[in-house]
């Protein structure tokens, strides 16, 4: 076992994962201490421009596997490409982000290389020569510490978010690891992904949402949401009441029964702020809300309200946007 | 007539009857036992009242009256149809003089009987009228129907003409005591005594014979409930309506790998089994079933008959495998049958009950519905993990933060702001414990309920307190959505809490905290004085500490929350509240009180989406149909008192555009009648 440090670095389609490199910079910490070396993997196909943000990010080495059925994630084949890759590299610790494709691999990873698996991580440090983590619990209300023995690989999913982008270095030597085929994997194949929602950013990868309610009266209507979305590089959400209304699709609703997001900044238009909804968006950074009822719920959470006609304010927001962005 | 065709008559169908009915006594006892002969005497006065007297039958009216009149007519005729078996072997058997047409006693029974197969006839024909004329929907037209009802009529018939050719031969004459008798006698009369001989063993045969084979066609059809009405209703659950079956030590059942939930029909215990037995496919459920009639897949009928046929088809490996278990050849669980769900029952079937408890208020005959489907959900939530997504989120914030929101604790009293409530740490020795909920705790609108209430409470200088961050959910989502282990946490944790303060009374002003804390709270030793505040405010104005004076001109209409009203029967605490209110009018939908349609909310759908609409029905909103029928009251206010209800019908009148129409619940009008009086 080297005193190396393996991070793998998640692409789709060519983009790389903030999350990804932002472990990097959490394995540079532990590197400063164990004295390894910091080690990026990453899996798909024409990796070629993906790789390269790889560079300048403290990473010495990218292992790289590059294949045309690696085109599309499929868990079955990337955690045997991953699982191989990190025996080759054979480092002390792994550290992967706690994202979905994260969480789909990192246990099965784990299970492969009899490695100690953390998940969802917020610190990162070293005692004794062994990985020490910690995650919250209990829905943030808590935290444990999770000690790993050092004789095993030591291996955790860290939160996004939650550690710097990666900053210095120079290019790192690319090692390319072979993939070859095994009928095991093909218990599943991934044969297209149809994303629901159009080319349109999904409201729990965003950092910006800009929601509509049923308010906003038609589908149609939902075209200035998506225009302020656009200028924002937001994604679009709606209401229960939206969606059924037929408005929006279900998978872009906010809500206890739709997705629960936590995005920097949320835009609540025309939604009064339900119970239901409040309960998927209240994690929200900041909050705006617009509405013509200065007595909606949605202003007791908002940091800033607007009362008024979400019909006028929101083209006009978008153009501000647009004049700001534009210089 | 011919006693040796009458013995082998009689021996063969009652050998043939007495096989099928132990076939059928078999196959309960497959399953688990279950003592259901406790408390004999209500179990005796509830039999006379819905088996004999059939209290629920007139709830639809005209099929009510006829079959009372054909149950009825059934009594009366038994004792003939003995009558008639002993005249198999001799020729006028009358009991040996005791019932002779010639006695008083005898011709009164005569009279008596001669009536009622007229009745019979009649009641007969409203049942055709339904099936053929009327094809109501709730029914499913069958041959089998048809034929049992045919069977009936020429049974009546037969009999008479079997005593109007015996008058006619016996040169008698027409009788008080045979009145139909004797008005076919008239027709008769005139004709041969060979012939009239012919019809008296024609009629006679027919008569003995069908009755035979009615009684040897009812334990394989619908029908069986002639045989087993009596028995399922003397059996039924003497459990509050409102208390779901306890699961008791489910980390044992864990440890000791059995399964949770109703996962496989041998599950069933006797009592489950009758109750498929006893379905008559009324169809009283599924008419008054508010996910059925949105469009949704379930039917209450149509799950019991599907449990039903099921258990029949597999009748065979059934009861080898037990019958070999106790043999000790092989170990009872040694067949394996499919799994309920999604063999038998679809998933969609049961997650789109709302636990209203309608299907099991309309049965005649008390087959119970929500525990079987409960039962179901908690083997998919508990063993497979197989529950609508959305309720994730709502489990996770039970389990986590004590309500279904996920809302910090810590702000469970942030509704008191300005009010100055006082808490049970500070005031441990209140007379009365509010026990606010989570709606009423986190959800802006229906904190205003908490509020009112809390008011009101004051104004009447009622010694209370509230729990604050101590209370937690009572788990009744939970529960209903199968999660019986997340229930059972949240219930042992709320029992702890109640049994250190020992609270004279608990107020809550939500139906469904109320129903868990009076009816399933005492499993958990936790057994308290629980009142909704619809019954406790009323009682406030009743006793004049509470002055409802500002007048609010609304014509309101009310909507019973089934909590409250189906499960607990309080239907007239919030009308009495609101009709205190001077100027306010009270508005029935024409479905209301027992007949109330769902809100949509109950058996935790206030935390998931509506099921989709089974293929070729339009599916609807539970709640928008109900706003439809509050609605169609033509009101100025809709009140509720319940806040998931209030949500529900918020959200209804929204998808209505009738924004114009405001929602409140009673504690919320009764404040705006008492506050400046106050202040």
């Amino acid at each position: 076992m080297t005193k190396d440090i393996f991070v793998f670095v998640e692409q789709r389609g060519g983009g790389v994962l903030q999350a990804g490199l932002q472990a990097i910079s959490a394995a540079a910490q532990l590197a400063a201490k164990t004295g390894g070396k910091v080690v990026a993997g990453m899996i798909g196909h024409d990796l070629a421009t993906a790789a390269q943000r790889i560079d300048g990010t403290g990473a010495s080495a990218a292992y790289v596997c590059d294949a045309e059925p690696l085109k599309n994630y499929n868990a079955l084949k990337y955690a045997r490409v991953l699982s191989g890759m990190i025996q080759k590299a054979d480092p002390q610790i792994v550290l992967l982000a706690a994202s979905f494709m994260g969480r789909d691999l990192a246990p099965r990873v784990a299970m492969r290389l009899e490695a100690g698996l953390a998940t969802d991580c917020t610190e990162v440090d070293l005692e004794g020569g062994a990985l020490i983590v910690k995650r919250p619990i209990y829905n943030g209300k808590a935290f444990s510490r999770v000690h790993f023995s050092s004789g095993r690989i030591q291996m955790a999913s860290v939160r996004p978010n939650t550690f710097p982008m990666p900053t210095g270095g120079g290019a790192a030597e690319r090692i390319a690891f072979s993939f070859t085929s095994d009928t095991v994997d093909d218990r599943q194949t991934t044969k297209e992904i149809v994303r629901t929602g159009g080319e349109e950013k999904d409201v729990t990868e965003a950092s910006i949402v800009v929601s509509g309610g049923r308010s906003l009266k038609s589908e149609a209507n939902f075209k200035i949401m998506y225009d302020l979305a656009h200028s924002l590089d937001a994604a679009v959400g709606a209401s229960r009441a939206a969606c059924d209304a037929g408005y929006q699709p279900h998978s872009r609703q906010v809500g206890l029964t739709g997705k629960t997001v936590t995005p920097q900044l949320y835009v609540a238009c025309g939604i009064s702020g339900a119970i239901q909804h409040l309960a998927g968006m209240r994690g929200s950074r900041r909050i705006v809300a617009v509405n013509t009822d200065a007595e909606a719920p949605i202003f007791k959470v908002a940091d800033i309200g607007v009362v008024g006609d979400l019909f006028t304010f929101v083209p006009l927001l978008t153009e501000e946007v647009k004049k700001m962005k534009g210089h | 007539m011919n006693p040796l065709a009458m013995t082998l008559l009689l021996l063969a169908a009652w050998g043939y009857f007495g096989w099928q009915m132990l076939r059928r006594y078999r196959l309960m006892t497959v399953g688990p036992g279950e003592n259901r002969l406790d408390q004999i005497g209500v179990r005796l006065r509830r039999t006379w009242e819905y088996a004999f007297v059939q209290k629920r039958m007139p709830r639809y009216y005209w099929a009510g009256i006829a079959h009372k009149v054909i149950f009825a007519g059934f009594m009366v005729l038994l004792l003939r149809t003995l009558i008639l078996f002993g005249r198999g072997y001799s020729e006028h058997f009358d009991f040996w003089g005791v019932l002779s047409i010639d006695s008083v006693l005898g011709g009164a029974y005569s009279f008596v009987k001669d009536v009622f197969a007229v009745l019979v006839v009649l009641g007969v024909a409203v049942f055709f009228y339904y099936r053929l004329i009327k094809k109501l929907t709730r029914m499913t037209l069958s041959g089998e129907g048809l034929l049992i009802l045919g069977i009936i009529t020429t049974m009546m018939l037969s009999d008479i003409l079997h005593d109007a050719a015996n008058q006619v031969l016996s040169g008698h004459g027409a009788t008080w005591a045979e009145p139909v008798g004797s008005l076919v006698a008239f027709a008769l009369a005139g004709l041969g005594d060979g012939v009239l001989n012919g019809l008296s063993h024609l009629g006679f045969w027919t008569h003995v014979s069908l009755v035979l084979l009615f009684l040897n066609l009812l334990p394989s059809s619908k029908h069986f409930h002639v045989i087993t009405a009596i028995p399922n209703v003397f059996t039924q659950s003497l459990f509050p309506r409102g208390r779901l079956p306890n699961v008791i030590d489910i980390e044992g059942k864990i440890e000791r790998e059995e399964t949770l939930g109703l996962k496989s029909i041998e599950q069933l215990s006797w009592k489950g089994v009758l109750d498929l037995y006893t379905c008559t496919e009324c169809g009283r459920c599924t008419d008054n079933c508010p996910a059925a009639n949105t469009g949704k897949l379930l039917s209450p009928k149509q799950l019991t008959l599907d449990l039903r046929d099921y258990l029949y088809k597999n009748e065979k490996t059934l009861v080898g495998a037990k019958s070999a278990g106790a043999n000790g050849d092989s170990a009872p669980d040694s067949f394996s049958l499919a799994e309920l769900v999604p063999h038998i029952i679809k998933p969609e079937v049961l997650w789109a009950c709302t636990t209203c408890g309608a299907c099991e208020t309309e049965c005649p005959v008390f087959i119970t519905y929500v525990d079987k489907i409960v039962d179901m959900r908690r083997n998919l939530v508990m063993e497979k993990s197989e529950f609508p997504a959305e309720l994730q989120n709502a489990f996770r914030g039970l389990e986590s933060s004590g309500n279904p929101w996920s809302f910090p604790s810590s702000d469970r009293a942030a509704w008191t702001e300005g009010l100055d409530v006082p808490r049970m740490a500070e005031k441990p020795d209140a007379q009365v414990l509010f026990w606010v909920g989570c709606s009423a705790s986190f959800d802006d609108r229906a904190r205003k309920i908490a509020r009112a209430t809390a008011s009101l409470l004051k104004t009447a200088g009622v010694d209370f307190a509230i729990l604050a961050e101590e209370e937690q959910c009572t788990g009744d989502p939970a529960r209903r959505a199968g999660n019986e282990f997340l229930f059972q946490m949240l219930a042992q944790a709320n029992a702890e809490t109640l049994n250190r303060y020992q609270p004279k009374t608990i107020v809550t002003t939500c139906p469904h905290c109320f129903n868990t804390l009076l009816n399933e709270y005492p499993d958990f030793g936790a057994k308290f004085k629980v009142v909704h505040h619809s019954q406790f405010l009323s009682d406030l104005v009743r006793e004049g500490r509470l002055k409802p004076v500002n007048r609010i001109d609304a014509k309101v209409a009310f909507h019973d929350s089934c909590y409250l009203g189906r499960y607990n029967e309080v239907y007239e605490p919030p009308r009495d509240t609101l009709r205190k209110i001077p100027g306010l009018t009270v508005l029935e939908p024409r479905e209301t009180r027992d007949r109330g349609m769902c809100c949509g909310a109950g058996g935790a759908q206030m935390f998931k989406e509506e099921e989709h609409a089974r293929p070729g029905a339009t599916g609807e909103r539970v709640n928008e149909k109900r706003t439809d029928q509050l609605l169609a009251t033509k009101p100025d206010m809709v009140a509720s008192s319940c806040p998931f209800c209030q949500r529900m019908l918020i959200d209804g009148l929204a998808g209505r555009s009738r924004e114009d129409v405001q929602q409140y619940d009673i504690a919320e009008l009764l404040w705006k009648s008492v506050e400046t009086q106050s202040a």
